[in-house]
């Protein structure tokens, strides 16, 4: 058997003397769409800040090597993580933010509905929007979805019906084509994850 | 393309404005076509060129590294520490720095290095005026260090005056130059690659690591290239605030804020100021030659203070 994109094992977490994860377990294998539940301040973020290896803490592998044997480089190639406030110090356009990620930008903003956008100031979007913008980022960071793992914190805050529809698809098909998801939701991005849990 | 002719015409702007102030002198244009005096004139307008060049990529890459638009060489006691550098070399090493002209810029680049490494521990991830005030500490300490350093060494005290009045452009050999526009250009080329790593800077500490850029090794490598520069940039014009955080703002402005046109950009803005600078305070402009570095400060400070209100 194969190893799994991401393996967990026994991560736990504390914030001054409140515990946010105990012993945590997780396991994500290619092609899942795994939605974290739960209200807020229950660990939501914090999973995925150590699923993501900016957190510390358990025994983290990736793809079967420890999260520490990686170069933030050789990571940012196999696992993106939208942040729950993304943003960036400089006045980009939305072209040259996706890019920072990586080649292939103006596809997936097309596929997010926000081409049209492309040479507009980032500064000038609205909440919902700049986020969809950096979720088009760390696509672009991934490249070919296939072994690759896409780590969401709250990606559908401030999103209208039609923008949280296209982004639902673009997570879809991600893991349909052999990526995996983790994404923190309070609602609508839970629909149709192949797995629901509580951090 | 757009980018690509303004970086051009940035270039060909420094280098046309370079070739005419050789020919300038206190009398103007009449009697100053003499071949002789150009030649004279040329390290002088070479130096300046150069030192805006680091300055100007210095500034841009330190906007960049604190992700923080007030960010100077000169604010944040970069300079003051390549000043102490110097001033240490020509006070201790009394003769050798003359004999060995490479020696000047290694110390300049020395002292300021020590300033940076000094700001990036106190002051990195902080906000635009908690990196002022670790630079004013760090600048004073510096300045501090330095005088005392003057005082116990006679010998040297007036060349030491003229580096630290910035009226040490006026004194330029083509030897004296040639050192420092090796590093300068070596420290210039060296932010430039760095470019899309500051870039990623733009998207926090977090996530320019979740990015895959290392903020750590990132800053590290900037904050030496950073010191190089002004280091080289001491060693050409003295002491001068204000270029390094002028030129970024104008680049940015012309060139957009990507590092990989901001920094050629800012390098080519930056001759531009200290070359018009030194050149308007050299023939007299004001009715006196004053020094480029109070020319700059006389449009920079004013320029600081509204940034100041519009960003503290």
């Amino acid at each position: 058997m194969s190893d799994p994109l991401l393996e967990l094992r026994g991560a736990t977490v504390a914030f001054g003397d409140r515990e946010v994860l105990r012993g945590r377990d997780f396991r994500l294998e290619a092609g899942e769409r795994v939605a974290l539940l739960g209200p807020n301040g229950s660990g939501k973020t914090t999973l995925l800040r150590v699923l993501s290896g900016e957190l510390r803490s358990g025994e983290l592998r990736v793809a079967g090597r420890l999260v520490g044997e990686w170069t933030a480089a050789e990571l940012a190639g196999r696992r993106a993580m939208l942040e729950q406030q993304p943003s960036c110090a400089w006045d980009l356009t939305v072209g040259e933010l996706v890019a920072l990620g990586g080649t292939g930008g103006r596809e997936i903003l097309a596929r997010l509905g926000i081409a049209h956008l492309e040479s507009g100031k980032v500064s000038g979007l609205s909440g919902g929007e700049r986020r969809v913008a950096h979720l088009a980022r760390c696509l672009a960071q991934l490249g070919e979805p296939a072994g690759k793992i896409l780590l969401l914190d709250e990606p559908d805050a401030g999103l209208d019906e039609a923008r949280l529809g296209l982004a639902a698809a673009a997570i879809r098909r991600f893991a349909l084509e052999g990526g995996a998801v983790v994404v923190a939701t309070h609602g609508r991005l839970a629909e149709g994850a192949t797995r629901a849990l509580a951090p | 393309m757009g980018r690509i002719a303004t970086l051009g015409a940035l270039v060909i702007a420094a280098l046309a404005a370079g070739l005419a102030a050789v020919w300038v002198g206190v009398d103007g244009w009449g009697a100053g076509l003499n071949g002789e005096l150009a030649l004279l004139r040329l390290p002088r307008v070479l130096g300046a060129l150069v030192a805006g060049a680091a300055l100007g990529a210095a500034g841009a890459a330190q906007q960049g590294l604190f992700r923080n638009p007030l960010a100077d060489p000169g604010l944040t006691g970069v300079f003051g520490g390549a000043l102490l550098g110097v001033t240490a070399l020509v006070a201790l090493g009394a003769g050798a720095a003359w004999e060995r002209p490479w020696l000047l810029p290694v110390a300049a680049a020395g002292g300021a290095l020590a300033a940076t490494l000094a700001l990036v521990a106190f002051a990195r991830g902080r906000s635009p005026s908690g990196l002022l005030l670790a630079g004013l500490g760090i600048n004073a300490l510096a300045g501090a260090a330095t005088l005392a350093l003057t005082a116990w060494a006679d010998e040297s005290r007036s060349t030491l005056a003229m580096v630290q009045a910035g009226s040490w452009l006026g004194h330029m050999t083509l030897e004296l130059v040639a050192w420092p526009t090796l590093a300068a250009g070596a420290a210039v080329l060296g932010l430039w690659l760095m470019a899309r790593r500051l870039d990623a800077l733009g998207l926090g500490e977090t996530g320019a690591w979740l990015a895959g850029v290392d903020p750590g090794a990132t800053g590290r490598r900037a904050a030496l290239m950073t010191s190089v520069a002004a280091g080289a940039a001491t060693c050409l014009c003295g002491q001068m605030a204000f270029a390094g955080l002028l030129a970024p703002h104008l680049a940015r402005a012309l060139a957009g804020p990507r590092h990989a046109w901001s920094i050629p950009a800012s390098a080519a803005v930056g001759a531009l100021i200290v070359l018009a600078a030194d050149t308007a305070g050299r023939v007299g402009l004001l009715g006196k030659t004053l020094p480029a570095s109070a020319l700059v400060a006389l449009v920079g400070a004013p320029a600081f203070l509204w940034l100041a209100r519009r960003h503290v």
